[in-house]
């Protein structure tokens, strides 16, 4: 695995006053499922568009395999896009859609038949080519954009949103397939998303980006678990935030919900349930504590007889382990 | 009741419209310089002595090169600018718009004038060409209208996508954006060829020697015994017209399909 397959060197780019993608520094590795993972607007999707050659960097250079592309026009680069809306051309049935990158490669007709056929049965869509895209469903749709742009080989897919456009059950299978397909192909995919969950569960890494900034490059756990600054940290779940001296650490700490555990006995906090919602095989409340505004959120398992209701006096505990320092 | 008056006046309506129109193939056929009831009798004569017209075919002939030349030319503009301002970001993309649809709002008898004293200024001789040419100004912004909305009406990241799947921009042209495009062209052509046809002030002032039909047929109305002869080519128009626009139909029916393919998804 070379660390640096696809380099991002400082890039930076403006739309007018906005700054869309300011001094992104990344290396994605051979093979590797990377998220860029962020709210609408916070510059990832530009960034994605820069990797395939749709939006031009102001300053600031992209190598693939050690190779600059910055300059290269998006029909020579060694990459193919999963478009957000998938782009399915609707003059074209789907066989006619899969082999359309590949005019190029003058394959004789059977060479032809037998690579869509192939990129067809990858996307288990075998006996479909003769469709259009209106007979197509949605989830159909999207794995006909992925065998367009698998079936060209690309050393880079990118995915813009692959899942926004589909319904929460059809998102979940897909999740899953997406990424055996990943595994199994051995492409390296980056892809774009705004679901924290999504990114979690499919990536190996994710960058998270805010205001056009990349603020931390982490494996989902590492990002879940030692977030390396505020915005990360409220952005990936939920986060409970201590101000300096409140819990006896000097800088800003913060604590997951469900790493501190309620008792009725001792603790290292004393506070009051200000709420509860009950979710099944847990429940979520809020503790009031003395001098402080935000009540802590807590997430607990529920078991037979751990059970609290309002107005309950707990006292709060949590591992030293589990809070995480981060900068003011 | 409200619903009868309504459907008095909708009869009302499409009988002014469509009666007057209908006089033409009958009074066509009848066998009468004059365009009177009743009716005389049937005759065929009008048409042969249409066909035996010089003049009058060489009129017909003249608009239909115009025609077909404004249509070619101004589509071809509209073409450039609709995909100019529909898929990159053009500076001052609105005024351009603005500027360019000017000669929809200016009466055509002043841009005609207009037109006559800069091109005699400029010593540039009287002609076809020149019908031509005027011909384009006003048909450009038709073209440009039913483009645009044309182009907007497919996503853009369907060229991208034929530009990532690694075809030029030439090429996805003629592989995506044409295809797609294919029924606003169409129509384009086939209303600036209409605007084009049936224009009498700015070819009145721009034609030098050679009348275009409207030109001729409004000199010949001074001679009654000419007119059943007009009519008969009017009648024959009139066909063409109705050919043309169940053409255009079609092809905008068939454009709305694919575009809504294209919007699904989007």
């Amino acid at each position: 695995m070379s660390d640096d397959f696809l380099r991002i060197d400082h890039v930076s780019k403006h739309f007018g006053v906005v700054s869309a993608v300011d001094d992104a520094v990344l290396s994605i590795a051979r093979g590797e499922f990377f998220a860029l993972l962020g709210p609408s607007g916070c510059g990832k999707t530009t960034l994605l568009r820069m990797i395939a050659g749709f939006e031009h960097p102001e300053t600031g250079d992209i190598f693939v395999e050690g190779q600059r592309i910055t300059d290269l026009p998006p029909n020579l680069r060694p990459s193919n896009m999963v478009f957000q809306s998938y782009a399915i051309f609707p003059h074209l049935d789907v066989f006619d859609n899969i082999a359309y990158g590949l005019r190029k490669a003058r394959l004789a007709k059977t060479e032809l038949a037998r690579r869509v056929d192939e990129a067809l049965a990858m996307v288990r869509l075998e006996g479909f080519g003769g469709r259009t895209s209106d007979q197509l469903s949605g989830g159909q749709r999207q794995r006909v954009a992925l065998a367009r742009a698998l079936v060209k080989r690309p050393k880079v897919l990118l995915l813009d949103e692959p899942l926004g456009a589909l319904d929460k059950r059809l998102r979940e299978a897909m999740q899953i397939e997406l990424r055996q397909l990943q595994k199994s192909v051995g492409i390296t995919f980056v892809f774009v998303t705004h679901d924290q969950e999504e990114a979690l569960s499919m990536s190996d890494r994710i960058a998270v980006m805010s205001g056009g900034r990349i603020l931390q490059v982490a494996s989902p756990r590492e990002l879940y678990e030692r977030p390396n600054c505020r915005e990360v940290a409220d952005f990936i779940g939920e986060m409970n935030f201590f101000a300096a001296g409140e819990i006896g650490v000097a800088g800003l700490a913060a604590i997951r919900p469900e790493k501190i555990s309620l008792s009725r006995d001792s603790g290292r906090m004393r506070g009051a349930i200000a709420s509860v919602a009950y979710l099944g095989e847990r429940s979520h409340y809020g503790v009031a504590v003395a001098e402080r505004a935000e009540p802590i959120a807590v997430a607990a398992q529920n078991t037979a007889r751990n059970g609290f209701a309002v107005g309950d006096t707990v006292w709060l505990s949590w591992d030293a382990e589990s809070v995480v320092v981060l900068p003011d | 009741m409200r619903g009868k008056g309504l459907l008095v006046y909708a009869v009302l309506y499409l009988a002014f419209l469509y009666v007057p129109v209908l006089f033409l193939p009958l009074f066509s056929f009848n066998a009468s310089v004059f365009i009177a009831f009743p009716l005389s009798g049937f005759t065929t004569q009008w048409y042969a002595q249409m066909a035996a017209d010089g003049a009058m075919l060489r009129a017909l002939g003249n608009s239909l090169e115009v025609g077909a030349a404004a249509a070619a030319i101004s589509t071809l503009l509209g073409l450039l600018a609709a995909k100019a301002l529909t898929r990159y970001r053009v500076p001052g993309g609105g005024a351009i718009l603005a500027l360019t649809s000017l000669p929809l709002f200016i009466p055509d008898i002043v841009l005609g004038i207009a037109l006559l004293i800069a091109l005699t200024a400029a010593g540039v001789p009287l002609s076809l060409v020149t019908v031509i040419a005027g011909h384009c100004l006003i048909c450009v912004p038709f073209a440009i209208t039913v483009l645009i909305s044309r182009f907007e009406g497919f996503d853009k990241s369907l060229e991208e996508a034929s530009l990532d799947l690694g075809e030029n921009g030439w090429i996805t042209f003629w592989r995506v954006t044409f295809p797609l495009a294919l029924p606003g062209i169409v129509s384009s052509l086939l209303l600036t060829f209409v605007v084009s046809f049936d224009e009498f002030l700015i070819a009145y002032f721009l034609a030098g020697d050679d009348a275009t039909l409207p030109i001729y047929i409004w000199g010949q109305l001074r001679f009654p015994y000419k007119l059943p002869s007009v009519l008969a080519l009017g009648a024959l128009i009139l066909v063409a017209s109705a050919v043309l626009v169940v053409l255009a139909e079609w092809v905008r029916s068939h454009g709305l399909k694919a575009r809504r393919h294209a919007m699904v998804g989007a």
